[in-house]
């Protein structure tokens, strides 16, 4: 399985880059410190996993899971239990860590991941598979729809 | 209580690796000054919103570095500035200080 992180401090992604460096069952291929720049990667790139914070200046991890078209899996990473709920309202979303990540629970999210890739049970939402015809790519900014 | 900084959780991360280790230390000593700063900067210009996220930045270094009151601090102190309440802004400069004098040195 190869992965990308999105997370606006370098330190986060650090350290996922490290886990994931000693996880043969997952590379990390990039990195992003904005959600903007990271869809642009997916929409080009096939990529089976994203290690996603919520909390990012302008363009939020929600905003991000709400904006993709084909969505790979999602694990949010953030120093909130606050969002948790949210990992239950879409299903690309398989795992929630909260910072830091221990390596125990990073090779336990792996497992998940793992079940979950295998399952092939991520399906966005309608209203998401609504827009994949589009060609341009628009972006969700508290509930309004923005070109970009 | 401001408990003091250790390397606990980055040297278990990087599991003997030195170069990691190095690596991570390096972004500590890039990144904090920085943080540091932008908090400064959004108390002094009464920036309520801009203190509360990077105080909410802030609060997974103080994980990081094994700082468990410094990170109960941030929590209080992020909800408190949501409502522009403010009072703890010197405790949290302290705490801020006591880690940068850390970083410095490590």
């Amino acid at each position: 399985m190869n992965c990308i992180m999105v997370d606006d401090e370098k330190m986060a992604r650090a350290i996922v880059s490290t886990l994931c460096s000693s996880t043969p069952e997952i590379s990390a291929v990039e990195e992003f410190d904005n959600a903007i720049s990271a869809i642009k990667y997916l929409n080009q790139h096939p990529i089976d996993v994203v290690f996603l914070d919520i909390h990012m200046p302008g363009f939020s991890g929600v905003d991000f899971i709400q904006t993709l078209k084909d969505s790979p899996k999602i694990v949010l990473v953030t120093s909130d239990t606050d969002f948790a709920i949210t990992a239950y309202e879409y299903e690309m979303i398989v795992d929630y860590l909260v910072k830091p990540i221990t390596a125990e629970r990073f090779h336990k999210s792996i497992q998940k991941i793992k079940s979950a890739v295998e399952k092939g049970s991520s399906e966005a939402p309608k209203d998401m598979k609504d827009n994949r015809d589009q060609a341009d790519l628009y972006i969700n900014i508290d509930s309004r729809l923005l070109s970009s | 209580m401001i408990d003091k900084p250790n390397m606990n959780y980055i040297e278990k991360l990087a599991d003997g690796d030195k170069e990691f280790e190095q690596q991570f230390i390096t972004i500590l000593k890039e990144e904090f000054p920085k943080e540091k700063e932008v908090y400064l900067k959004s108390i002094t210009a009464n920036d309520f919103e801009g203190a509360r996220e990077i105080v909410h930045k802030l609060k997974h270094k103080f994980n990081i570095l094994g700082m468990e009151n410094a990170y109960i601090l941030s929590v209080k102190f992020e909800d408190e500035l949501k409502k522009n309440n403010m009072h703890r802004n010197i405790e949290f400069i302290q705490v801020l200080d006591i880690m940068g004098t850390y970083i410095k040195k490590i």
